[in-house]
């Protein structure tokens, strides 16, 4: 009977052992996913807006609309690219074939470490040695400690504005996720965004308007 | 290691602790790698197992197992398209969990100090496919009927106690299928290091 128990308790645990890969293990690029609307023909459009600001949620309680210097090259990034493939920019034109809009979300998770030996930093190789304070054996920690780790994402669509109705909903002809853990600064995630809205472009090369054939 | 394990074989002593007990228990550290398919194919020492028995007749022993470990594989930046054109440019980790339990059969040649064994492994595999991609996880998890070889060594260097030290090599198969994944079942091959009583 005990044997029976232990083999339990065994499988028990061994179910809890999973081992997650290293998050150090990433090339700490965001992720692009870009999807398109069907049958979509980007050759029967020439022109495009693009919204002067970046709607930004999750900083403050309401969402927010931005024209930092940020937003702005962010902004920046997508005009540049859809004049690569040929389309016009003609801002604030309501005849505008296209129009584009930015939305930018920060998300921060936090959670409590509750594992079996959460402080496992206390034994990390040139921690606090344990006689700096005097004559101690170590440290411990007599509460959770609580962890927190921020994403952020751009998210893009792309509106087809030649069939704008009153009350109808714009038909979204293209859109795209680019995201990620945030890094250390905003200045050097803008520049992994912007890298990221290059990428977005790269693997969609159906968004070509009939100026460059 | 053929030739180290006759070696050992031939050389034994009668160990004393060892002759009159029928109940064995073994566990200890493993270290696998998932071989032919389609998800990951590396190796790991994120394992562990636990194994016990009883010699129903002085060379012929019964009982059962259980034992974990997984396998990660990153796979660098790449561009997937799929067939409604839409993209997704990412690096991610692949992650195999396998959590094989079940009855084992195992056969001593000796019953001295050194006690080579074949062994047999029949019951069930409970495995996890993960896929991590920037901060995103997916997860899909099945169950197969799980079939392991397994050739072996028990050494026991203190005759007058049960405590001894395994070494084993093994290959298993799983019947677990991830069509997502186009796992077609589950080839390991690893060995481990443990302690026995």
């Amino acid at each position: 009977m005990k044997k029976i128990l232990l083999i339990s308790a065994a499988v028990m645990l061994l179910a809890a052992c999973h081992k997650e890969p290293y998050p150090q293990d990433s090339d700490n690029e965001y992720l692009v996913y870009t999807s398109p609307g069907k049958n979509v023909d980007f050759s029967q459009y020439q022109t495009f807006d693009i919204a002067d600001s970046l709607l930004v949620i999750g900083q403050s309680d309401k969402p927010m609309y931005s024209q930092s210097n940020n937003a702005l090259a962010l902004i920046q990034a997508f005009r540049v690219n859809m004049e690569k493939r040929g389309f016009i920019y003609t801002p604030s034109n309501p005849d505008a074939d296209l129009g584009i809009q930015l939305t930018y979300v920060i998300k921060t998770e936090r959670f409590v470490q509750y594992y079996d030996d959460p402080y496992w930093w206390l034994d990390y190789p040139g921690y606090w040695p344990s006689g700096y304070w005097g004559n101690w054996t170590g440290f411990y920690y007599p509460r959770p400690v609580t962890y927190t780790y921020t994403t952020n994402a751009l998210l893009t669509d792309i509106v087809n504005l030649t069939t704008e109705e009153d009350g109808k909903p714009l038909e979204i002809l293209w859109t795209s996720y680019i995201g990620g853990a945030a890094g250390s600064s905003i200045q050097s995630d803008i520049k992994r965004m912007e890298a990221a809205v290059d990428q977005a472009f790269v693997q969609s090369p159906y968004i070509t308007s009939t100026q460059t054939k | 290691m053929i030739l180290a394990v006759a070696v050992l074989v031939f050389t034994a002593g009668e160990a004393s602790a060892q002759m009159g007990k029928r109940e064995y228990i073994n566990g200890g550290w493993q270290y696998n790698g998932s071989i032919a398919n389609n998800f990951v194919e590396a190796g790991n020492g994120y394992g562990a197992y636990i194994e016990g028995g009883y010699y129903v007749t002085p060379m012929f022993a019964v009982g059962g197992f259980a034992s974990f470990n997984t396998n990660n594989q990153y796979v660098p930046k790449q561009t997937y398209t799929f067939s409604d054109n839409s993209a997704l440019t990412t690096d991610l980790d692949r992650s195999l969990y396998q959590v094989p339990f079940g009855m084992t059969m195992r056969y001593r040649f000796l019953r001295t100090e050194f006690q080579p064994y074949v062994a047999a492994k029949i019951g069930t595999e409970y495995s996890v496919q993960s896929t991590y991609m920037s901060t995103f996880v997916s997860r899909s998890d099945n169950w197969g009927f799980y079939v392991s070889p397994e050739i072996g060594l028990t050494f026991f260097p203190f005759p007058a106690t049960d405590f001894g030290f395994q070494i084993a090599a093994y290959y298993s198969y799983a019947t677990n299928q991830n069509r997502s994944y186009d796992i077609k079942g589950l080839n390991n091959v690893g060995f481990k290091l443990g302690i026995a009583f």
